[in-house]
């Protein structure tokens, strides 16, 4: 079952002068077609200007396409009653950690979403204590978030969409900001968040490490999903488009350094399937050869 | 001198101070400000002393983070004492060519002094031992009646407090932008005023365009998280008085009638 369905989204984004008057439009998603399941972990990579996250805005209703229908589970985005639903069922977490925690304490700020939705008040406790809990910042609970590290930040940015009780989260690059160690804390809890409590996640990357782990990866171009040079949609899982490195090469994608390593070692000769993800599938494979040698 | 303000900087220890309900502490810091004006008495002053280190020994915060937010005004402090201290009053005790020191003026500069000293650190304890989100929590609870008149008391009170958490915020950056354009060879240092003035245009600009990013930025985050304005919303925390407050209820009308009445004495 899908949760999220974009058909035919078309966006634009215009410049107008004092006038009024349209004078530059660009297209942002062009008859974007894309099925999101419930439960899967999702990543959309693309460079700047791909479109990617013009994407995630339009899945949280926060712009309307101007074609087309976005729905969220059965809910069409255009639908001004149900914009509270949507938003509560597909939360999103943005890139700056600094500019999207509203509330001067954390747990105050975990609760700012549950109170925007008029939970009662014994329950928003419950939520926040859930939350904390569950994404293990209980250490900084009553911390200013200024004092925080980045990757604490976007934990806690984190469990301010978890305390609404969300089907889906949507986090735009929310790594981009980070050191490599904050980079992991955050990721681990996303993971963990898919595995153990069934939330679709769908993840917006520049960086190729993180689509690795990734159930279905989605690369996009120009507003839509991109096609290689036989017209097949670069849409499939991590080891499908990684055994393509020359495609996602054209579209100045950087392979994960593991797979970058086998594909050149594969060139120079050597006997390594396409699609190698992760260092042990390397190591392995090399001892094997090694072995038969 | 930003880094000074310590509006906002709440010190997190659990205290009686700290757990009292926001609109006791606001109208208490209310209290105790006019109750530096009713009266000018040495006794006055002495109670007006002793209630506000009763207050910052309960309230457990050092006193230095008190006294932090004094630096800030220490200018405004010595332009009032030099002011009163040599232009009022007639019974001179020294004078110095055209200056002289008057026993009305050095009264009432001390006063003065004291007044604004005490005004500072009686409100630097109520941001020290209140939460932002509870202070304006506190205030949109105390200025509800304003409703009536179609006063947005909500939208004020989310504002204060968004300003409260992106000052440290904006502080570091306006940091970071002196100190790139000072790598880049900005002087701010030398020269007369209006010369100083000018080459804040370069801090000024860079950190008006960030602000304003971060805004908009806030804004969808707010709005993804399901903010609609006050109506309907709901609270982790609602505002509820205790016996502690009904407590410090009695306590502040008699220190109050105490104050008044050392006019008298």
């Amino acid at each position: 079952m899908n949760i999220i369905e974009a058909a035919r989204v078309i966006y634009k984004y215009t410049v107008h002068d004092e006038a009024d008057n349209i004078i530059e439009t660009q297209t942002a998603l062009s008859e974007l077609n894309v099925g999101i399941e419930k439960g899967s972990f999702v990543c959309v990579l693309g460079h700047n200007g791909s479109g990617k996250s013009t994407f995630a805005k339009l899945i949280n209703a926060l712009n309307l396409p101007d074609e087309g229908t976005v729905v969220v589970s059965g809910m069409n985005t255009r639908d001004s009653e149900h914009i509270l639903d949507i938003r509560k069922q597909a939360g999103m977490v943005f890139q700056n950690p600094d500019n999207q925690i509203v509330a001067n304490v954390v747990e105050e700020d975990v609760a700012f979403g549950p109170e925007n939705l008029g939970v009662p008040t014994d329950e928003i406790l419950q939520r926040v204590d859930n939350v904390i809990d569950r994404l293990e910042i209980g250490a900084v609970r009553t911390k200013s978030p200024n004092r925080l590290s980045g990757g604490q930040k976007q934990r806690v940015a984190i469990a301010g969409i978890m305390a609404m009780k969300p089907e889906c989260i949507i986090l735009d690059e929310p790594t981009a900001m980070l050191d490599p160690s904050g980079r992991s804390y955050v990721l681990e809890a996303v993971h963990d968040l898919n595995k153990k409590e069934g939330i679709t996640i769908v993840l917006i990357t520049h960086y190729m490490e993180e689509a690795v782990d990734a159930d279905r990866l989605i690369v996009m171009e120009h507003g839509e999903i991109a096609r290689d040079s036989e017209g097949r949609a670069l849409d499939g899982t991590p080891k499908e488009l990684f055994s393509r490195p020359e495609e996602l090469k054209k579209h100045s994608l950087a392979l994960p350094v593991v797979t970058e390593l086998a594909y050149r070692l594969k060139q120079h000769g050597l006997d390594i399937p396409d699609g190698i993800l992760s260092t042990q599938e390397l190591i392995d494979r090399l001892k094997e050869l090694k072995a038969d040698a | 001198m930003l880094r000074d303000i310590t509006l906002g900087q709440y010190y997190p220890v659990d205290s009686c101070i700290h757990r009292l309900d926001p609109r006791t502490k606001l109208f208490g810091t209310f209290i105790f400000l006019v109750s530096l004006f009713v009266t000018s008495s040495v006794p006055g002053y002495l109670l007006a002393s002793l209630a506000l280190i009763c207050c910052i020994r309960l309230s457990r915060v050092p006193i230095s983070f008190m006294t932090r937010g004094l630096k800030a005004v220490f200018i405004l402090l010595l332009i009032s004492v030099s002011f009163n201290m040599f232009f009022t009053g007639e019974t001179v005790i020294f004078r110095l060519g055209f200056l002289r020191i008057t026993k009305e003026g050095l009264e009432l500069a001390g006063f003065m002094a004291l007044r604004l000293v005490y005004l500072v650190i009686g409100s630097s304890v109520m941001t020290l031992t209140t939460t932002p989100t509870q202070l304006t929590d506190g205030l949109e609870k105390s200025l509800g009646f304003l409703n009536r008149f179609k006063v947005p008391v909500h939208d004020i009170a989310m504002m204060m407090s968004i300003a409260l958490r992106f000052i440290p915020i904006l502080t570091d950056e306006t940091d970071k932008i002196i100190r790139a354009q000072k790598a880049r060879g900005a002087d701010f240092e030398s020269g007369n005023l209006i010369r100083r003035a000018k080459a804040m245009v370069p801090i000024l600009v860079p950190l008006f365009i960030a602000a304003f990013r971060r805004a908009s930025d806030l804004a969808l985050a707010m709005e993804a998280r399901c903010y609609h304005g006050g109506a309907g919303r709901t609270k982790m925390k609602p505002l509820k008085y205790a016996r502690r407050d009904r407590i410090a209820y009695v306590i502040m009308t008699v220190y109050f009638i105490l104050m008044f009445a050392t006019r008298f004495i």
